[in-house]
């Protein structure tokens, strides 16, 4: 499976539970303002948060190839949820500024683990034991992004 | 640019009054008048002539703790700005006219926390429809009546035909029974006193029998509110459904599936394509009238927009009351246009999360059925040349169908095959109903292809109880 196909099931993987979460919650709460806002931006969290986790799972323990197959599959990962996005933005729930501030974060976090995976080919063959290091830095990430979740739901104002 | 509030500055709390504006110009000048209240802001177009003085009254809704402001607006920008704070009651206000001194009976007889007493001279009387609906009642004489301007009247006669309380001072009998024919709940309302120590037994004895308020926003919501939102709830699980079986089926067969990169950025210009823009208005309406009663009280559920992304509006007649029930007021805005025969109300609505306006307004209508009591039953009589086919009788709890009726034709229900009320529309009307009463409910809808204003609705035709005092 190549990276595009290994992104695009990542993300079909966490999305298919977030529409039916959302379409069940678009049922229960009517159409009353506050309980809609508050339904799209923890939908707009989860979107973030899941979507971070994807490009630090995308590029864990994988064999190095092409730059543009991982760049690919990168952008199906941050490019997937756009309908999404489109929709919270309609219900007026997150301004193009919010959206925006959460995609920066997550392209950095993409950008972050792509500079790290690309690292990994510059190390020399007797050295393969740093690569272990650079997985472990994945975990980090993962780690990272999970744990500190509430802290940056609060920068983007979520 | 001079304010006056109405009603002396009195306003029950949450209910709409008047200011009077006094607008003066040196030269001819184009001008735009903004007020924002509870409603939003109300733009009003104006011409002032040359060392003309203008003064016009217009209907306001203040804020408990957020006095209106008023702007005039020129085309290089704000000229003058003032603002204008009422004392808020609690309870709906008792006027009382200036000319007599019923207010010391008021207090010194039996005071009541009911009645909010305000005195004003008939010139102070409201001069539009909507300053009428925080006033319970009106206590006043036949001098200060043949002094009401042609506005006063046309917003006196509407505040009768919704079942308004009036006493009037020692009233001829030929005078009263003209007031009784343009007045709604066929006037039983109305009455003339003598003695100032009847004015507060009468009024809380007619404030007893006064016709239950209207529905609440919530009860019109309940009716019609749920098969909007379901319509755009699910062609959203659709659309997101639909492009994510897409894109796999697609990524399935496709044997380099980055080529589908744009696919995602294509579906979410779609959607914001298709939900973006004019949204729609419905209305769900509760009409309300007695048997005999050629008044009928309206009161409307007005949801604008929700269905789309940006700018909505509907158009008001003139004299509808209007309450901003849902959605940031201030994201909001009412246009008179020069005729002032109607007005447009604008609003930047979000996908769905509609504003909702409960609207009320009096319609004159002739009666199509009558209701009476006979045998201890409730007696059904058409008027009308066609008869409705999903007419509803309720009664002790119970719903009955009414039968297709011909022209005069009479039908009493039997009750062995009264029904509990099951739709939410009777249901409502149960609750609002006293158990001996009887009540006609009869659905109607106006076809958004047929008109410009798509409308669900009820119209209840209550039992005349008569003449109670």
């Amino acid at each position: 499976m190549n990276q595009s196909r290994h992104a695009l099931t990542i993300s079909l993987f966490y999305s298919l539970p977030l529409l039916t979460w959302l379409s069940a919650q678009l049922d229960y709460i009517g159409w009353s303002a506050t309980g809609q806002q508050s339904v799209f931006h923890q939908l707009l969290a989860i979107l973030l948060l899941f979507q971070a986790m994807a490009t630090v799972l995308l590029l864990i323990n994988k064999p190095v190839n092409k730059w543009q197959h991982d760049v690919s599959g990168l952008s199906y990962i941050l490019l997937f949820p756009m309908p999404f996005l489109a929709l919270i933005w309609l219900t007026g729930s997150a301004s193009l500024l919010d959206l925006t501030r959460g995609l920066v974060l997550v392209v950095s976090v993409a950008a972050f683990a792509f500079l790290i995976r690309r690292s990994t080919a510059l190390i020399p063959a007797r050295l393969k034991i740093l690569e272990s290091g650079l997985s472990l830095a994945y975990v980090l990430i993962a780690v990272m992004i999970w744990n500190y979740r509430e802290l940056w739901w609060d920068w983007l104002a979520l | 640019m001079e304010l006056q509030a109405g009603l002396g500055g009195h306003v029950a709390s949450g209910r709409a009054t008047e200011i009077q504006v006094r607008l003066f110009a040196a030269s001819p000048v184009e001008v735009e008048l903004e007020v924002m209240d509870g409603n939003g802001v109300t733009t009003l177009p104006l011409l002032l002539d040359e060392h003309k003085e203008k003064t016009f009254w217009l209907p306001v809704t203040p804020e408990r703790h957020r006095p209106i402001q008023v702007r005039l607006l020129t085309s290089q920008g704000t000229v003058i700005e003032k603002v204008l704070a009422f004392k808020h009651s609690r309870a709906g206000l008792t006027v009382i006219s200036s000319s007599i001194p019923v207010q010391k009976s008021l207090n010194w007889h039996q005071p009541s926390s009911d009645i909010s007493p305000v005195v004003l001279s008939a010139k102070s009387l409201p001069h539009s429809s909507q300053a009428y609906d925080g006033i319970e009642a009106i206590v006043t004489d036949s001098l200060s009546l043949s002094s009401l301007s042609h506005n006063q009247y046309r917003s006196l006669g509407n505040f009768l035909g919704q079942c308004g309380i009036m006493l009037i001072l020692d009233a001829d009998p030929l005078m009263l029974e003209r007031v009784h024919q343009f007045s709604g709940c066929n006037g039983r309302l109305i009455h003339s006193f003598e003695a100032l120590s009847q004015v507060t037994p009468l009024l809380l004895k007619l404030s007893a029998v006064h016709p239950p308020k209207p529905p609440s926003p919530q009860d019109l919501m309940s009716l019609g509110e749920s098969a909007l939102q379901n319509q755009t709830a699910t062609s959203l699980s659709l659309y997101l459904g639909g492009y994510m079986l897409f894109i796999t089926l697609v990524s399935w067969h496709m044997r380099k599936a980055r080529y589908l990169l744009p696919l995602p950025v294509l579906v979410a210009a779609a959607g914001i394509l298709a939900w973006s823009g004019a949204g729609s208005h419905q209305f769900i309406t509760w009409v309300e009238t007695e048997s005999n009663d050629n008044h009928a009280r309206v009161s409307s559920l007005l949801l604008l927009g929700g269905d789309r992304r940006g700018e909505s509006q509907a158009t008001l007649g003139a004299e509808t009351k209007l309450f901003n029930i849902r959605g940031d007021a201030h994201y909001s805005s009412l246009y008179y246009p020069l005729d002032a025969s109607h007005r447009v109300l604008h609003g930047h609505t979000h996908l769905l999360s509609p504003r909702a306006y409960q609207l009320t307004s009096v319609a004159r209508q002739s009666s199509r059925f009558q209701i009476s009591i006979s045998d201890g039953h409730p007696q059904v009589v058409f008027l009308g040349n066609t008869s409705p086919e999903e007419a509803q009788l309720m009664w002790r709890g119970k719903s009955y169908s009414v039968p297709v009726l011909s022209r005069n034709q009479r039908w009493q229900p039997d009750e062995i095959l009264g029904q509990p009320p099951a739709s939410a529309a009777e249901r409502l009307l149960n609750r609002r109903l006293a158990y001996v009463d009887p009540a006609l409910l009869l659905p109607f809808t106006t076809d958004s292809a047929n008109s410009s204003t798509p409308a669900i609705g009820w119209l209840v035709i209550r039992h005349n109880p008569g003449r109670l005092l």
